[in-house]
């Protein structure tokens, strides 16, 4: 265990399995501050498993994960580690601009956090801030969790499968989003299918059978072969 | 980077509190006051209903001085032993990750953030308790109102026992869940805890004595019979098991409330849609009551190619149909965890009681009966609710869907008729009557093709399709309509049931039983033939 390692995100060990299948086997790697790392693989891989565990959705079977030297789920870690679920869950009975507030609430913040107004701005939701989201369509609600995701503080972004059900403006945007947490100093790992995106990348993650097959420099032609 | 900052509990509190007076508020604005209060009235009516049958279908006749002995000395145990039961099923739940499922939302905003996870999960359970206890208070009540007609004695006096029973019953078996999901117990543990607890009290009432611990709960149900400081400790108890359920909340896996809040979700949709099998399936997963990987016995093997090779060269030909349908079906319960089974030999066995209860005069076990047996067909008719579920492919079958249908009805038909053996034993040995055993046996086969065609029937119902306001012609009766439409499943196990009403109502004139029971067979047969040519008019799934 790399106890004094200054890295955002460690996973050390990590396997989790349900049952007889096994999702992740031993998984360990390193998240460094300022990085921004693409987590590839197949279906089935283990992408998912792995922010999920490292967010304290999951729990691990065996090994663990620390956020900022806090074990991943803990009242610390959860300071530090903003999520973005590939399933974007929202309150249908509460309004964009009233969720952001509440989120801001539980998140220490004092009312209504400057970068909400910009998000929102640039997620082009302003004509729908005072909408409830139980008609939105997934796009809309995507977007919605981004912004949720990004009004308050964090050190560590995890990101699953952002891009699905975005419009064209919506992918560019979030593309923009995520290497300004790069630049402001975050951890972020993106889990995607979108293979564009590894050009923004500064290293790249393959999963395969919950085994990490990959980890270095983004380079398709090596990628490429452990996607199929 | 930013600074931790651990959000106070006041400002928590507040939080939440704000957010479910917005949540409230649109739900107000968003509701229509119309719907409301005809909701309100369609609740009203019903339950006026209910209490009425239940006062004329219990209130019959009035005990004796030797029954009301009995049940001070035995009804305590029996009703000890209903309650071991009901905590066995708790701390099975709990095990799965227990009563506490808030939103999908709650899970991503409240609890993944950087507040005290253990005040917001408690702050939940609290809430949860007022519904825990609500229901309970008014089934209690009312049954302790229908007490009072057979033990006599003050109604307000049953009420109020009636009420303290089930409320204490539901915080026990409710308690146990969260203990069990707070301390992540194992469900070995969890199942352990409850065996014990359930021969615990199966020992009291073999034995005729009441010293479990679900028995002194027992007690506070007949305080009007007889009085008992036990009855105290049993409330203590029940308790003491929710303030320990309270003070562990906080310990709850966020992973099985996960899963819980994503299945319940589902569960409210499919509820929503009056979709039974959407809600049965959710169920299952909730309960985690899933197919084995392994099947216990193999079916067909050897001969199970050739069979399929002979299905596919005559899939036209009923006899290819049948055979496929049947291997098909009996490969599903082949896979059945024990749990399953468990469920359906007591449902089944449970059939058998509420039988016995009829041959002693109250007819009204005719209902209770048919729906536990119908809840075992609903299982039992997996292998055509598949087809049901996966809708485009039977219609790319070389078969009709009415044969399609009628073939998936053999296996469960049969698996049936062997449960039925255990309700049969069961009705024996409760009624104590070779007259009873009888009739059972007579109404064995009706019952269990009644079972199958009934599950069937609820199968190929479906969902009410969303144009049916439009379908029926007259809005004002879809409410009806609706009603009728749920209920009618059901209704044809029912029927199977009214022969034995019949015989024990002919036994009582000194007429033959088992001969009435024959002649009374043409009221479950008129309805199965409806039933079936209902079934066979159908074109496709759903249609």
């Amino acid at each position: 265990m790399t106890e004094h390692s200054d890295a955002a995100l460690v996973v050390d060990g990590l396997t989790k399995s349900y049952g007889d299948r096994v999702a992740l086997d031993h998984v360990s790697l390193e998240i460094h501050r300022g990085e921004l790392v693409a987590l590839v693989g197949p279906n089935g891989a283990g992408k998912s498993t792995l922010l999920q565990l490292a967010v304290g959705l999951l729990e691990p079977t065996e090994g663990e994960v620390r956020i900022e030297g806090a074990p991943a789920g803990d009242l610390d870690a959860r300071v530090m580690c903003a999520y973005i679920s590939d399933q974007p869950s929202l309150y249908d009975d509460l309004s964009v601009n009233e969720h952001i507030e509440y989120v801001a609430r539980l998140h220490g913040l004092p009312g209504r956090p400057e970068t909400a107004d910009a998000l929102v701005e640039l997620l082009n939701l302003e004509g729908r801030a005072h909408d409830l989201p139980a008609r939105f369509s997934r796009g809309l609600r995507q977007k919605t969790s981004i912004v949720l995701a990004l009004i308050r503080p964090f050190s560590v972004l995890l990101v699953d499968e952002p891009f699905v059900g975005l419009d064209p403006a919506g992918q560019q945007s979030l593309t923009e989003l995520l290497t300004a947490a790069r630049e402001a100093g975050a951890a972020v790992v993106v889990a995607t299918h979108q293979l564009g995106f590894l050009e923004l990348a500064d290293r790249c993650i393959a999963l395969r059978d919950g085994n990490v097959v990959y980890d270095g420099v983004v380079n398709r032609a090596v990628i490429d072969p452990f996607l199929e | 980077m930013p600074q931790p900052v651990v959000t106070t509990r006041d400002t928590t509190r507040a939080t939440t509190h704000a957010m479910r007076r917005a949540r409230r508020r649109h739900y107000v604005s968003e509701s229509d006051w119309v719907d409301s209060l005809y909701k309100a009235y369609l609740t009203v009516l019903l339950t006026g209903v209910a209490l009425f049958y239940l006062t004329v279908a219990f209130d019959g006749t009035k005990a004796t001085p030797s029954t009301v002995t009995d049940v001070t000395h035995q009804g305590i145990g029996i009703l000890g032993l209903a309650v071991a039961l009901l905590v066995l099923l708790g701390l099975r739940s709990g095990s799965r990750g227990g009563p506490l499922a808030p939103d999908a939302a709650d899970i991503t905003y409240l609890l993944l953030a950087p507040i005290p996870r253990a005040e917001v999960l408690r702050a939940s359970a609290f809430r949860q308790l007022r519904g825990v206890v609500l229901v309970p208070a008014l089934a209690g009540a009312v049954a302790g109102s229908v007490a009072s007609g057979t033990f006599g004695g003050e109604r307000v006096e049953w009420m109020a026992a009636g009420a303290a029973f089930a409320v204490l019953t539901a915080l026990a078996v409710w308690g146990a869940a969260l203990v069990v999901s707070g301390t992540r117990t194992g469900a070995r543990p969890a199942n352990a805890i409850g065996a014990v607890l359930v021969a615990w009290a199966a020992l009291d009432v073999a034995l005729g004595t009441a010293t479990s611990p679900t028995a002194q709960l027992g007690r506070v149900a007949v305080l009007p019979l007889t009085t008992s400081l036990l009855a105290g400790v049993g409330a203590l108890g029940a308790l003491g098991v929710v303030a320990v359920a309270l003070a562990v909340a906080g310990g709850v896996s966020l992973e099985a409330l996960r899963r819980r809040a994503h299945l319940l979700g589902e569960l409210r949709f499919a509820a929503t849609l009056q979709d039974m099998r959407s809600v049965i399936v959710v169920q299952r997963e909730l309960a985690q009551d899933l197919p084995r990987s392994r099947p216990w016995w193999t079916v067909g093997s050897g001969r199970a190619g050739r069979a399929g090779r002979a299905g596919r060269a005559e899939s036209g030909r009923r006899g290819g149909t049948n055979r496929a349908c049947w291997q098909r079906d009996w490969r599903g319960i082949a896979r059945w965890p024990v749990s399953r089974f468990v469920r359906v030999v007591v449902l089944a066995a449970a059939a058998g009681v509420a039988t016995a209860g009829v041959w002693h005069g109250t007819y009204a076990f005719v209902v209770l009966a048919g729906v536990l047996v119908y809840l075992v067909g609903i299982d039992a008719a997996e292998g055509l609710a598949q087809e049901s579920d996966h809708a485009v492919r039977p219609q790319q079958y070389p078969v009709r869907w009415p044969d399609l249908v009628q073939s998936h009805l053999f296996a469960p038909a049969t698996l049936l008729v062997v449960l039925g053996v255990f309700g049969l034993v069961a009705c024996w040995l409760v009624s104590g009557s070779t007259d009873a055993l009888a009739v059972g046996a007579i109404i064995l086969v009706p019952v269990a093709i009644a079972g199958t065609v009934g599950a069937a029937l609820s199968v190929v119902l479906g969902a009410p399709p969303p144009t049916l306001f439009l379908d029926i012609g007259f809005p004002e009766f879809t409410t009806l309509f609706l009603i009728i439409r749920q209920t009618i499943a059901p209704l044809v196990v029912i029927a199977a049931f009214v022969p034995a009403a019949f015989a024990y109502h002919a036994a009582t004139q000194g007429k033959p039983a088992a001969g009435s029971a024959f002649v009374a067979l043409l009221v479950p047969l008129v309805v199965l033939a409806a039933a079936h040519s209902y079934l066979r008019s159908r074109k496709a799934v759903h249609s």
